[in-house]
């Protein structure tokens, strides 16, 4: 009975799910990214600055 | 070995504050030894390429059958991106991650293990392929011993180091680098994984678990992101690593850098199906790839947004550095092969392109720009680093970037030129409606001039990196006798570490309302800075979103017995048949020949009635090609004489005046061994092939029907004596050599569709074959209606 069922499915419709999925997911990272305070993505930038220590003893 | 003890760098998380610290040194040495094999790696590769180049020019220099086009270009494939471009990968990743992490790599032992394993498969691969030793799936046509130990050694050895280290690090934060290089290794083991599930027939052959359009939509789901996981995302870590180091400066929006790499991870994995436009794949598939790699340009173009704009304010570097002149002409070849990517991808243009050298020409402005350059890039900067010493000539690398660039340029241009050449030729008619260019082999005439530029393209190129290859000696030699290996101190991530309290709503003093307090706490993204500096859960968001994207688009073509329509007439092969594709797979001809007629006017007026994904449920790897330097074979059974083929294996152009096959004389004196036929014969019919007679008699059919053919082709012209005399002189049977299966396979191939209802009876009552019955997977049945779909 699955089978019949999976044999009369229009699958066309996965390429729409696919559309609205990633579409929710993008907005989500960019509203999440966007409301990231600026100092902190900063610091994030400098790490491989700042990946080798500068002073010899 | 002398030591530097050197103090802790400042930073501003909490850590470092901790008055406990930890000593320890980074692992250089692997770093050396990963740099010099992408020197190598990349000689042979870039070399093998200019040997295929010529080989097109001068087919008659194939010289023995273990040089021939059909089996070096897999060679030269696989060498760019796993042996060049993975041993890249490496260098770039074990050198960041251990300063990003501030910790040595987790252990020494896998480290060994993980370089010396993937040299091993490298030397497999070169031994392999000039044999004839292939799955004939593009990208990944190693022989399944090989696939297993390239498991073990990217998950075991790298993948397992990797990750232990991130979870050993004492510094809090991943960079974005970090990701890049997560992403490779959690998707190319999915990839590699689920494209290569086959059931071997002995240690050198196998025969993939998929067939037809599902083995099409598996190939190239992995094909393409094969190119997106290993030859993108890791280069992009190494981009957001060294390009900032180069230029001194911090790259230009860490943000931008967080969304476009959500956003490449997830949308990459949609885009294979682009590969196959106006093929036997079901329209939703092709229009889900199309619309999904149009998307995939704002991404690509996010990352070289950033590039480029790191070196605001640091363009006056650019022009004495040329570390930086490789990063920026690397990112803008990225940017470009980005942009042409999605346009190749719009089926319209498409439509033009596909099997054409334009899709030869943007590979190669992505490979030679985005991925040698980088790697150039890299290997410049780290050379003074890793040898302890100055780089011994800055103008002797100058010359390498312009000799490359200018190679980069003769070969794409004619290339493109090429493409558009053949696209066009292809599909032109004259006003009385008739093709233009009827015989196939005057479009490739056409563009020999192009390809004769190419070489001298390719050659510039390897001048390059010969260059490269003699100021990394140079610089090697001037290294101190005895390394330094500082010793740093930092501080170990603390068990103790507390997140920093969740904020409170800024809004509080507000007269709003509790679920407004609650939205803005939310906003302030706590969550995500807590899960994102989680090596584990990172891993695990990376490999849903891959998963995901991938089990949507895969799914359905598995599920879904309508977007394979099968055919009742459509039989499987016969043993000798089976035999004789085997030899077509092991010579590579899909290198040059597709089996997929398109449903366009231009083809099937040249080729014949359009391919249906219903005749190609038996094809155990599909073999519909994606070049066309010969013309598409898919219709041609009976097209052409047994005799016909036989000459023609002998020597192409006394056949084809002009044709730039080489000859295969080998095969009209190597015998086939027979006993291996009932081997292919039960693994067909493991995978689904109704056979009943085939399963105990296949040796004994096979030579039945290779006397038939022997028959006919010496009626037709062929040897009186039905014999022919091997190098040595010994004589040798026609019914025994390999030409007679191959001629029998490509004498079947496209025939079925067309056969009547009662030649199908008599086919089925000759081999004993129930036509009623219906067997597991890919089989012929009935339609519903008892008819013919």
């Amino acid at each position: 009975m699955i089978k019949k069922l999976t044999t009369f499915l229009d699958y066309s419709l996965f390429a729409e799910l696919a559309l609205v999925m990633f579409a929710v997911i993008f907005i989500a990272v960019v509203i999440r990214t966007l409301v990231t305070r600026r100092e902190t993505t900063s610091q994030q930038a400098r790490i491989v600055l700042g990946d080798q220590p500068e002073k010899h003893v | 070995m002398s030591e530097l003890k050197l103090t802790p760098q400042q930073t501003d998380f909490p850590e470092s504050k901790n008055e406990h610290l930890e000593s320890f040194s980074y692992d250089d040495q692997i770093v050396r030894m990963f740099s010099l094999a992408t020197l190598v790696w990349g000689l042979v590769a870039t070399v093998v390429g200019l040997i295929v180049a010529i080989l097109l020019v001068k087919p008659g220099w194939t010289f023995m059958q273990y040089v021939s086009f059909g089996r070096l270009r897999p060679l030269h494939t696989n060498a760019a991106i796993f042996a060049f471009g993975g041993n890249a990968i490496f260098a770039a990743v074990y050198y960041s991650t251990q300063r990003l992490c501030k910790a040595r790599m987790w252990s020494d032992t896998l480290s060994q293990l993980h370089f010396w394993g993937w040299q091993l498969i490298i030397v497999c691969a070169a031994v392999t392929l000039p044999l004839g030793i292939t799955q004939s799936k593009e990208y990944a046509e190693l022989e399944w011993p090989i696939d297993i130990l390239i498991a073990l050694v990217w998950v075991g050895f790298f993948g397992v180091n990797f990750i232990m280290t991130l979870v050993k690090r004492r510094e809090r934060h991943m960079y974005v680098a970090l990701w890049f290089y997560i992403a490779t290794i959690v998707t190319v083991a999915v990839l590699h994984v689920f494209n290569n599930l086959v059931v071997p027939s002995s240690l050198f052959k196998s025969v993939p678990i998929y067939a037809g359009v599902q083995d099409a939509m598996m190939q190239w789901w992995y094909g393409h992101n094969a190119v997106a996981f290993f030859l993108t995302t890791p280069f992009l870590g190494l981009m957001y690593y060294f390009l900032p180091k180069a230029a001194e400066r911090p790259v230009f929006s860490y943000k931008l850098s967080i969304i476009h790499f959500w956003s490449l991870v997830f949308i990459y994995i949609w885009a294979g199906p682009h590969h196959l436009h106006y093929t036997a794949l079901a329209s939703w598939a092709s229009s889900l790839g199309m619309v999904f790699s149009l998307m995939l340009w704002m991404p690509s173009w996010g990352g070289m947004i950033n590039g480029l704009l790191t070196l605001r304010g640091a363009w006056h570097k650019v022009a004495e550095d040329p570390v930086l002149k490789f990063f920026v002409v690397g990112v803008t070849f990225y940017g470009m092969s980005t942009f042409e990517g999605p346009l190749l991808s719009v089926k319209s243009v498409n439509m033009l392109s596909h099997y054409t050298d334009w899709t030869i020409a943007h590979v190669h402005a992505g490979a030679l720009g985005w991925n040698g350059f980088m790697t150039f890039g890299m290997l410049y900067w780290l050379l003074p680093r890793i040898f302890q010493t100055k780089l011994w000539s800055t103008k002797l690398a100058t010359w390498h970037f312009w000799l490359g660039t200018l190679g980069i340029l003769l070969y794409i241009i004619p290339i493109y030129v090429a493409g558009l050449t053949q696209g066009l030729m292809w599909r032109a008619f004259t006003d009385e409606g008739n093709l233009a260019y009827p015989d196939f082999v005057e479009t490739v005439n056409a563009i020999i001039p192009m390809w004769w530029t190419r070489v001298g393209g390719g050659a510039l190129y390897i001048a390059g990196i010969l260059l490269m290859a003699v100021n990394y000696f140079k610089t090697w030699q001037s290294r101190p006798g005895t390394y330094d290996v500082p010793v740093i101190e930092a501080a170990p991530l603390s068990r103790d570490y507390v997140d920093p309290p969740v904020p409170q709503s800024r809004l509080k003093n507000f007269p709003v309302t509790d679920f407004a307090n609650k939205l803005d706490v939310f906003e302030q993204a706590h969550w995500h800075r807590v899960w994102e500096r989680l090596p584990i859960r990172f891993t695990v968001w990376v490999t849903i979103a891959v998963v995901v994207a991938s089990a949507f688009e895969l799914v359905p073509t598995f599920l879904i017995r309508s977007n394979v329509p099968t055919i009742k007439s459509v039989k499987p092969y016969t043993p000798l048949e089976l035999a004789g594709r085997d030899i077509y797979v092991a010579e590579g001809c899909y290198n040059c020949h597709s089996q997929m007629i398109r449903p366009l006017f231009a083809e099937t007026e040249r080729y014949g009635e359009y391919s249906k994904p219903g005749e190609s449920v038996f094809n155990h790897p599909f073999q519909w090609g994606s070049r066309r330097i010969g013309p598409d074979l898919a219709r041609e059974g009976g097209k052409q004489s047994h005799y016909w083929h036989f000459e023609h294996f002998r020597e192409p152009t006394s056949m084809t005046p002009g044709s730039v096959m080489p000859a295969y004389k080998h095969l009209l004196t190597d015998e086939l061994n027979f006993q291996t036929i009932p081997e292919r014969v039960r693994v067909a019919s493991l995978l689904g092939a109704p056979y009943e007679r085939e399963l105990t008699e296949s040796e004994d059919m096979a030579m039945e029907q290779a006397k038939q053919i022997v028959k006919d082709l010496v009626e037709q012209g062929g040897p009186k004596s039905g014999t022919i005399k091997d190098p040595s002189g010994k004589e040798i049977a026609l019914e025994k050599t390999k030409v007679v299966a191959l001629i029998a396979y490509l004498q079947r191939i496209g025939v079925d569709y067309f056969k009547t209802e009662t030649e199908t009876k008599t086919t089925d009552a000759a081999n004993e074959v129930n036509a009623e019955a219906v067997a597991p997977g890919p089989v012929v049945e009935k339609d519903q209606d008892g008819k013919q779909p």
